[in-house]
């Protein structure tokens, strides 16, 4: 495994929700360059809500958040891509009234460059759509073009939530490789997932949570399957 | 057949300036969900410009970037003093933009007075066409609409910039994400409409009685327009213009001008009752 020892992203005492709601509480993890952090827990157990959290959508009510040295815990959304923070969401993950060709332009990113092809092309299905809305897709083929859209950025960190939410399998093994690829040119990444087997296949590091609380945290060697089902049938 | 021509004519030029003076609502309503009850206000603003030009003592060719710069300074502090503060709260704006359309014509009736202002046309007279004698200034005007019009339509589908405009209005947050720094893409969109809506009352400035009341006319045809052709696009502005802007002229001529509002008061009654997005709506 690549990755040096300093945290590209960390965060301590991580408190939020929304509005009066508290969702979750004191939450910590840290992930460094070259690996992947998994989240995993039940529906409604606050892991979208600690997405939002690492993003910036949604602001911190206690704690603290470090990107790559710098303090992020106030800054949006916004200002945190600009430090290198890419995200692809659970829900409304892409662009409805755009086309797929333009999902995947929005932010400058050349599609003539050599990686952009590949990833593309790994997914046939996405380039013969290339001109059809967004919103015509199936919620699989969104996830994928999120996918893939988040990929192309040039960001450092990565946060992905349920990002096999509905795939197909096949589609699916095919994240895992491009996960590989990504973690091995040093990108770090945030997995929320339900996927045991893409999280097992992936992640070096991983957190449970359940009822806005953390309840299990350890490297990925450290855990049998049976822990991590565990954390799903709390 | 000369008055067939003439009737036609000048049912083209309604829906044209139309769809332009809606044009700046339909940006700033409809793609930032700010419901600018101030429209009226900076087309009023707008037509002020040959005045103001005139008391500076400037070429009548400044006009253009004089109500270009005006508008464009009132509505960056607007945007970076009010505005800003209500993007998502749609009926709080109404009544912030309402305030401020009151501000505006205030401070408009201070400096110039209450008393209309006459604007002279910068292409008097008029010229045969199609073999009616038709005015000028209205031609060279259809032109240049036709113009800005293809031209904004292949810009609105074609560029990045257009693009982004398009992701902020549909997902804000993931334009977020994806880097598209929406606050100043917001605030360069606000200030773009309200410059159009400017320059919509330059166009009009030489066939009006230039006055501070006259932005609540515009402004309620303005939204006829838009609650008929629907929000968020091209397509909408032009079926509204067209429908609004045409129903007006060929039921003001045929009956009275009263009648040719009471039919578009109606139309718009109408589809707000049963039809509120509009005929074409993308939002």
């Amino acid at each position: 495994m690549r990755g040096g020892s300093s945290p590209v992203l960390a965060f301590a005492g991580l408190s939020g929700g929304y509005g009066e709601t508290i969702v979750l509480q004191d939450i910590e993890g840290q992930v460094a360059s070259g690996q992947i952090l998994g989240v995993v827990g039940r529906n409604g157990v606050g892991k979208t809500t600690l997405a939002r959290l690492l993003t910036g959508e949604i602001p911190v009510e206690s704690g603290v958040i470090h990107l790559k040295d710098a303090d992020v815990t106030l800054e949006g959304l916004w200002r945190r891509r600009e430090r290198g923070l890419g995200y692809a969401p659970q829900e409304r993950s892409v662009f409805d009234p755009l086309t797929v060709a333009d999902n995947l332009s929005l932010t400058g990113v050349d599609m003539g460059r050599k990686h952009s092809r590949e990833l593309l092309d790994s997914f046939p299905k996405l380039t013969e759509r290339m001109h059809q809305l967004a919103g015509t897709l199936s919620g699989g083929e969104r996830k994928i073009l999120s996918f893939v859209r988040v990929l192309l950025e040039p960001t450092r960190v990565i946060v992905l939530d349920e990002p096999s939410e509905g795939v197909q399998q096949e589609n699916i093994d095919l994240m895992i490789q491009h996960l590989r690829q990504a973690k091995e040119s040093g990108r770090t990444i945030v997995i929320i997932e339900q996927n045991i087997s893409l999280l097992e296949s992936v992640a070096d590091k991983i957190i449970g949570l359940d009822h806005g609380q953390m309840v299990l945290s350890a490297d990925r060697s450290e855990l049998s399957r049976t822990d991590l089902l565990g954390v799903l049938e709390i | 057949m000369e008055d067939a021509l003439l009737l036609g004519l000048n049912t083209v030029w309604q829906i044209a300036t139309l769809g332009f003076v809606a044009l700046g609502l339909a940006i700033v309503f409809g793609l930032l969900r700010i419901m600018n009850m101030a429209h009226g206000e900076f087309v009023m603003i707008g037509a002020y410009a040959p005045v103001i030009t005139t008391q500076l003592g400037l070429s009548p060719w400044m006009q253009i970037p004089v109500c270009i710069l005006s508008i464009g300074v009132i509505a960056f502090l607007c945007e970076r003093l009010l505005i800003r503060h209500f993007y998502d709260r749609i009926f709080d704006s109404l009544l912030a933009t309402w305030g401020l359309s009151l501000l505006l014509r205030e401070l408009v009736e201070l400096t110039f007075g209450r008393s209309f202002q006459s604007v002279i046309s910068p292409l008097p007279g008029t010229v045969l066409f199609l073999g009616i004698n038709y005015p000028l200034y209205r031609l060279v005007v259809l032109a240049g609409l036709l113009i800005f019009f293809t031209v904004l339509t292949i810009w609105y589908r074609q560029s990045l910039t257009a693009t982004r405009i398009k992701a902020m209005v549909a997902n804000p947050v993931l334009a977020q994400a994806a880097g598209i720094k929406t606050a100043r893409l917001s605030a360069s969109v606000f200030v773009v409409g309200c410059i159009v809506s400017g320059l919509s009352g330059l166009m009009l400035a030489p066939l009006i009685r230039v006055e501070p009341f006259i932005g609540l006319d515009y402004l309620l045809r303005c939204f006829f327009v838009l609650v008929l052709g629907g929000l968020g696009s091209l397509e909408g502005l032009g079926i509204g213009s067209v429908g609004i802007g045409g129903v007006q002229t060929i039921v003001g001529t045929i009956s009275s001008q009263t009648g040719g509002y009471l039919t578009i008061l109606l139309v718009s009654i109408f589809f707000l009752w049963l039809r509120p997005r509009g005929i074409y709506s993308k939002n």
